[in-house]
């Protein structure tokens, strides 16, 4: 099997918005006009976190984490975490499927029926994935810029239907509603970064993993933050909460000179390239936890079939918008062995290998 | 119409995969591909002729619920 090398700038590119992902869509959280501290809050929250990841990753450079778990834990107990995680990916890939299409038929195509918006989804994310981690480095850092750069045009033309009483007063309920709202989006969201950073054995040698997660979830977070702040300024708390996906709202005000209108547009297809990439880097960890739990020599032979499993899924998971939110509050306690308990005992036994190899070999 | 562009998606994939993959005589990888296409387009299929599939998110949230109680789900 050919390795997949990427650079640290591609590495950054997926991680920035890998982390964007499907959040973006919300806008708020349960904490409201103090949506934009939770952002700030999480993302404080999840550096030691992503530490954990990288670290293990660190201490087994050039294998990834199913290769990882194995060694670690030994063959049968290893493979019953692969398949785990196996589970735990393609349940997470069908979660953003039916978030974007729920989000598309909501904001856009009411007609259409949501199994089209899947299977566009999960075709474009298997085409991707067959070609590799290196195709979609190299599309991820051109894609970067246009998120970036839609999303900083959106704010700047907000800026006149911004009133900053709108924000007033911070924390008026307090820290309980923003530090139970940032540990939902570290779960929900930047903890999630595991499964890229589990497979940036593929990084080019020499390159730091720390740098990809941090710079990655640094960058993710100014925009996330941006982006909610924008939402409360624009259309105060009690508008916005009256929408499932409050950034739609906040972007279609926009209406300068008559001209410059309609924007919302944008925002489902920037969505769209960070489920995308959401979607595939997730394939593309399920695909190889398969090849190594049945010892395939590649993953692309079984990219097609778990795609297709995830867009079935998809379909299945929920039969309305309304239990897709009210699953948001399970999820957290969900991920939590997945995220914490299984990497921090991977990373112990790590640390305690990695301390007795020391030592005997100065011995 | 459903059941149309998924058996369609579906031949788009499999064909191309079975193909490359009788040609690398990998029949133990082949027997995989196909099991897991076969539950999938026969849940799909299942789907499309509005057959209630039962969603995995239930069992999952009981189990949270038992272990975690449900106040502090609320």
């Amino acid at each position: 099997m050919n390795k997949e090398i990427i650079s640290r700038k591609q590495g950054i590119s997926i991680a920035i918005m890998y982390l964007l992902g499907s959040i973006l869509i919300f806008g708020t959280t349960e904490a409201g006009k103090d949506s934009w501290l939770v952002v700030i809050v999480a993302a404080i929250a999840a550096i030691p976190i992503i530490f954990m990841f990288a670290r293990l990753m660190n201490l087994h450079p050039g294998k990834d984490f199913f290769e990882i778990l194995t060694e670690l834990f030994g063959k049968i107990v290893g493979k019953i975490l692969i398949f785990l995680y196996i589970l735990f990916g393609i349940h997470l890939a069908a979660l953003i499927v039916n978030n974007y299409s729920s989000f598309i038929i909501t904001s856009s195509l009411a007609e259409t029926p949501k199994y089209i918006i899947a299977i566009m989804l999960v075709v474009i994310c298997i085409g991707a994935a067959k070609k590799g981690l290196e195709v979609i480095g190299r599309w991820a850092e051109i894609a970067v810029f246009f998120v970036v750069l839609s999303i900083t045009m959106l704010t700047i033309l907000s800026l006149p239907y911004i009133d900053f009483l709108n924000i007033k007063p911070i924390l008026y309920n307090g820290w309980k509603p923003v530090i139970g709202a940032s540990f939902s989006l570290v779960s929900f969201q930047f903890a999630e970064l595991f499964i890229f950073i589990f497979m940036l054995n593929s990084l080019k040698s020499g390159q730091s993993i720390y740098k990809v997660a941090y710079w990655g979830l640094g960058v993710s977070a100014t925009i996330l933050t941006i982006v909610f702040a924008r939402v409360i300024l624009v259309l105060g708390e009690p508008v916005a909460k009256m929408y499932y996906y409050s950034t739609q709202p906040s972007t279609s005000i926009i209406n300068l000179g008559e001209f410059i209108q309609r924007l919302d547009i944008i925002n489902p297809l920037i969505v769209f390239l960070n489920d995308f990439i959401e979607i595939t880097i997730c394939l593309i960890f399920v695909s190889k936890g398969l090849t190594k739990l049945f010892n395939i020599r590649e993953y692309k032979k079984v990219v097609a079939p778990l795609g297709l499993t995830i867009f079935v899924l998809s379909l299945i998971l929920y039969s309305s918008t309304m239990e897709d939110i009210a699953w948001i509050k399970y999820y957290k306690y969900y991920a939590f062995p997945f995220q914490f308990v299984f990497p921090i005992i991977a990373l112990i036994v790590a640390e305690i290998k990695n301390l007795i190899n020391k030592k005997s070999a100065t011995l | 119409m459903m059941i149309f562009i998924v058996t369609l998606v579906f031949l788009y994939f499999v064909i191309p995969d079975i193909i490359s993959m009788f040609k690398e005589k990998d029949y133990g990888v082949i027997v995989l591909y196909l099991s897991i296409i076969a539950i999938t387009y026969t849940l799909s299929i299942l789907i499309a002729i509005d057959v209630k599939i039962p969603s995995p998110q239930p069992i999952i949230k009981n189990v949270i619920t038992m272990v975690i109680g449900e106040s502090t789900t609320e």
